[in-house]
């Protein structure tokens, strides 16, 4: 009898279903070299058709997975880093312009604020002498609400002084 | 990391897959692209929300996708195997299970059980190495997917694959089967 490779591999797929761990396939590409425990690991996913095909389709998607975690890396990263302001040299230069800026900055936000106090000072008093209310003093003769009172009132008048619950 | 962006990420890359599945001309009965986004996206995203430091992202998400995908390969064979279809049933009314399986069944002159288990026990009986190597190119590997599976060079693994025939056919002969190898 003559047998070539597609029959023998036909033959060999259909008796290949031991059974497989899920995790079998990681293992097989976590490590770096080969060792007792990978080649028989690969055994395992040879020994099952089903997972050996499974495992042939995610062998092609390495370049798939380094694009991913490219792109997941870099938006992870913060502006900061995208900028390229991780390398110690640049983060360097970045510090000693914020101090100079800040040097530069502080001095005239002091004037500044001076003058803005000089200005709210002078804008109170003028303020305060067109104010009518403010320039009358109460207690003066002239001040009604401290002339008057309610015991001057005599008794008779007064409704509420006379009216009852009873 | 937000949900919507990762998904993004994984539809901006989706042609690679497609391109790895439909170049190869691989077909996993049970698995589709979506299946393997769907599953890995919720793996990822678990990630990433746990800010767990991971330390080759690329190498896990690698190992993340062939274990998603060996897994619906195994539980979509389980239900076939499970779950044979009416048409399937002969008229003593058992059913025909290998019409559904996704294995191509042998050639009718391999029918005889006695000497597919004498065949797979002469894969077997081969050293180690070889053994992996002989399986491994029965499944349709080529050398260099049997490189990226075992660890060995591209070399050994031609070496073991070439050695591992030729031992095989040894084997075959004292069965009286003459095996004819490229």
């Amino acid at each position: 009898m003559t047998l070539n490779e597609k029959q023998l591999a036909d033959l060999f797929q259909h008796n290949s279903t031991q059974e497989v761990s899920a995790d079998t396939a990681g293992d097989c590409l976590s490590a770096t070299e080969a060792s007792s425990s990978r080649i028989q690991k690969a055994e395992q996913l040879a020994n099952h058709s089903a997972a050996a095909q499974a495992m042939k389709l995610a062998l092609s998607l390495r370049e798939w997975s380094q694009q991913v975690a490219r792109s997941i890396e870099q938006s992870r990263r913060s502006w900061f880093s995208q900028l390229g302001f991780n390398k110690s040299y640049k983060t360097a230069v970045v510090t000693l312009s914020l101090a100079v800026a800040f040097v530069v900055t502080v001095p005239n936000l002091v004037t500044n604020e001076m003058t803005i106090d000089t200005n709210t000072t002078q804008s109170q008093q003028s303020v305060h002498q067109n104010d009518v209310i403010s320039s009358n003093p109460f207690d003066t003769q002239s001040d009604v609400l401290n002339s008057s009172g309610f015991d001057s009132t005599p008794a008779l008048q007064d409704k509420l002084f006379d009216g009852s619950f009873g | 990391m937000k949900r919507r962006r990762l998904e993004q990420i994984f539809l901006e890359h989706q042609h690679l897959i497609e391109k790895a599945v439909y170049s190869q001309n691989i077909q996993v009965t049970g698995v589709t692209a979506d299946d393997v986004y769907q599953e890995v996206s919720i793996k990822l995203f678990k990630l990433l929300e746990s800010d767990r430091e991971i330390e080759n992202l690329s190498s896990y998400i690698y190992r993340t996708a062939a274990n998603v995908i060996i897994d619906l390969a195994r539980k979509q064979q389980k239900h076939e195997q499970n779950v044979a279809l009416p048409e399937d049933q002969d008229e003593q009314g058992t059913y025909r299970t290998d019409l559904v399986s996704p294995v191509a069944e042998p050639d009718r002159l391999l029918a005889d059980k006695q000497l597919q288990q004498q065949i797979m026990a002469a894969i077997a009986d081969l050293p180690e190495s070889r053994r992996v190597a002989v399986k491994l190119r029965l499944q349709g590997y080529a050398v260099k997917e049997m490189a990226e599976l075992t660890g060995w060079s591209f070399y050994k693994a031609e070496n073991l694959s070439k050695r591992g025939m030729l031992a095989l056919k040894e084997k075959l002969k004292e069965l009286d089967i003459d095996y004819d190898f490229e």
